[in-house]
């Protein structure tokens, strides 16, 4: 049995120059209610954040093909991703911690069995999670991520959980070798606000942006000689949440959508299989290069998997959209030499 | 051995392609939700309340009226008072029997009466009609567009700004509406050639005063008009209302305008549910779109007849084509526009046509002068 015990700790200055607007407690953080602008100097210090992250993990060895294992571990992170995953490519926009965005902090604790199946030649493994996270941040409705100068008005604070099981089971040596890899992780959301404009989907849990229950990959390799192999492999998920567009209404002459709630769908699965084969050129060391050939196709399938569903008003008319990249078989070949 | 992979050659059959298909999700949310867009105010007329039905995506932009309900505004003193379906969908306040009144406290009920089953009554919060000051001023500034060159000569617009002062500080949230109206003249002796054209305006306008020392708005941009219509070149107005808003209402109004002032815009805007103050008595989570404004109004009138340079005139590519023929000539005021008959009652047969935008501008307007068009003049 090992245990491994550590701490880091970790601190975050955000420095002007920059105007921080102040909001009036008593109302939700809107431009009308801005009551003052604190001007920072360059190099001035906003606001710093500090903490400890502890981690911790016990390893038993069972016997000498199997163990399991317990971790634990605290992390405090200071980039926060803000997405937008109704646009025609999801708007990403990274945001450091400030003023008033305080870092996001994570509890994880995991537990872990592993194994070598069959002499040695399989190594399975299996782990389950569940992580509970503070300050992770979602945004108003009706607000832009980008281009927009006090978007801390227009950001939510939410809590998180997330859980999940990862599967693997692997066969590294031989002529075939094969991996078989298998997650469904969960991760949830639930907004903290005080004021009506600070809650989504009534202040219930969610699915988080990028909540992927199902998650499979297969790889599959087959040495035929020295010169010539095959190798393929097929990935599989559930498409990532989204809101849709439900339904159209007019008020005073404007046309206006009525949403679903926040992530209530999702973009279909997303399925993908590649192949392909690598032919060596002869294999005298004396050569100066080893040139070789590679056929493979990607996306052997055709299958159009979908990127994007999106929304656009065309002459009064709300219509929806649906955009696939490479929505068909791409066969490529590489020639290649190693010096 | 070190290893250099070099790729050569990257050899590429098929050129990806991106696709974009149409796609209507299917949702499993009522897509014909309950719509009530109502005003009621403490000036004298009819009060409208207008309910309609959501409609699916992907189906052309228009107003399907809600029929038959009963619709009713109850007062904090427990009179009642029911609206009476004047069009479809649009029912309206008797005139005679009621008028708001400033700081009294009103509550909207709906009872659909449908034939089937599904029947439900809604209900809005109490809302308070604030008192609103007058309109202190509205005015305009000239703005250059462009300045002149040896290319271009001078474009000028038009701001129009509001100024309004609550001595009282009793306001605090305000709304502003406005109707223009403008006159237009076709430079031919034909039948309708002065006509006037109305028009809403389409985007919201809202502020709120709470973190002023003072319940005052300056120079609050209401509207810019621009040269690329003919709006200022023979003479202008344009009718504001000022509502008085309660918080609630005005948070309303501000979701609203984020959305609708980004629709098709660069940046897409995060989707957002705005919350109605109308809800179903029976299922508390039926989704209701839509508001019960209640605001004191107060209104006031602007004219614009200055010259600006630059001004757009839709009527200066006028065609016009002479036919001649020693036959009658047939469908005239079908597809061309008769400017001057030179036909005699022997052949040949001449007349001068233009097309018909440029013959009335009835199409445009309405040929009738608006009551108020002279009062600046008084």
């Amino acid at each position: 049995m090992s245990i491994n015990i550590g701490m880091r700790f970790s601190s975050f200055f955000a420095f002007g120059p920059r105007e921080v607007m102040v909001y009036d407690p008593v109302y939700p953080k809107i431009a009308s209610s801005i009551t003052d602008t604190l001007s920072f100097r360059s190099n001035q210090v906003i606001r710093s954040y500090a903490g400890p992250e502890f981690r911790m993990s016990l390893n038993f060895r069972l016997t000498d093909r199997s163990s399991f294992k317990i971790n634990y571990n605290r992390t405090r992170q200071y980039l926060h991703l803000l997405s937008n995953t109704i646009s025609i490519s999801p708007a990403d926009t990274w945001k450091l911690s400030d003023y008033y965005l305080k870092p996001q902090t994570g509890d994880q604790v995991a537990f872990g069995f592993y194994r070598m199946l069959f002499n040695r030649s399989i190594e399975a493994s299996a782990e389950v999670y569940y992580k509970a996270i503070k300050n992770m941040v979602d945004f108003k409705g009706g607000t832009r991520l980008v281009m927009n100068e006090n978007i801390e008005k227009d950001l939510i604070n939410a809590k998180g959980k997330a859980y999940g099981l990862e599967m693997m089971l692997k066969k590294t040596e031989g002529r075939l070798r094969w991996s078989l890899g298998y997650t469904y992780s969960r991760t949830f959301m639930k907004s903290i606000g005080n004021f009506s404009d600070e809650i989504v989907n009534s202040g219930e849990w969610f699915p988080a942006n990028f909540d992927k229950p199902n998650d499979l990959i297969v790889t599959f390799n087959y040495l035929f000689s020295r010169r010539l192999s095959f190798s393929t492999n097929y990935t599989w998920n559930t498409g990532r949440p989204i809101t849709y567009s439900v339904a159209t209404y007019n008020m005073g002459g404007l046309l206006l959508i009525h949403y679903s709630e926040r992530n209530k769908y999702r973009i279909p699965g997303y399925s993908r299989l590649d192949i392909s084969f690598k032919v060596s050129g002869n294999l005298r060391s004396r050569k100066i290069a080893h040139p070789y050939w590679t056929f493979s196709v990607y996306n052997l399938l055709g299958r159009q998997n979908v990127y994007s569903i999106y929304f656009r008003n065309e002459n009064n008319r709300i219509n929806g959209y649906k955009l696939s990249v490479f929505g068909q078989a791409i066969p490529t070949l590489t020639f290649s030499f190693d010096f | 051995m070190k290893k250099i992979y070099l790729i050569l050659l990257i050899l590429i059959l098929l050129l990806p392609e991106s696709c974009i298909i149409q796609f209507i999700p299917e949702t499993e949310e009522n897509q014909e939700l309950l719509v009530a867009d109502g005003l009621i105010t403490d000036q004298p007329g009819e009060n409208i309340v207008m309910l309609s039905k959501s409609l699916p995506l992907g189906r052309k932009n228009k107003t399907v009226p809600l029929k038959g309900c009963t619709v009713t505004i109850v007062d904090d003193l427990d009179r009642i008072h029911q609206l009476s379906e004047k069009q479809p969908g649009t029912y309206v306040t008797d005139p005679d029997l009621f008028v708001g009144e400033t700081g009294r406290k009103y509550r909207l009920l709906i009872e659909t009466n449908n034939n089937h089953e599904d029947n439900y009554s809604y209900e809005s919060t109490t809302m308070e009609m604030k008192p609103v000051p007058p309109i202190d001023t509205i005015f305009y500034e000239k703005k250059t567009i462009t300045q002149s060159d040896k290319l271009s000569e001078v474009e000028e617009g038009c701001q129009v700004y509001l100024n309004t002062y609550d001595p009282s500080a009793n306001c605090e949230f305000y709304r502003w509406e406005f109707t223009e109206t403008w006159e237009i003249r076709i430079p031919y002796d034909v039948p309708n050639n002065v006509c006037w054209i109305t028009e809403r305006s389409a985007r919201i306008h809202i502020k709120s005063t709470t973190h002023l020392e003072e319940d005052r708005i300056n120079r609050y941009p209401l509207n810019f008009i621009s040269n690329k219509t003919d709006r200022l070149r023979v003479k202008y107005s344009m009718l504001v209302n000022q509502y008085s808003l309660e918080e609630d209402e005005y948070l309303y109004w501000e979701k609203m305008k984020n959305v609708t002032d980004e629709v098709g815009g660069l940046y897409d805007i995060t989707p957002a549910t705005i919350p109605s103050n109308i809800s179903c008595v029976e299922d508390p989570f039926q989704k209701v779109l839509g508001y019960f404004s209640v605001s004191a109004k107060t209104s006031r009138r602007i004219f614009v007849k200055d010259h600006f340079f630059g001004i757009a005139n839709p009527y200066t590519y006028c065609p016009s084509d002479t036919i001649y023929g020693m036959q009658p000539i047939e469908g005239l005021n079908v597809t061309v526009w008769v400017i001057v008959d030179m036909s005699l009652s022997m052949p040949p047969y001449r007349v001068i046509t233009q097309d018909n935008n440029c013959y009335g501008c009835t199409l445009r307007g309405s040929n009738i002068e608006p009551p108020f068009w002279r009062d600046d003049e008084k």
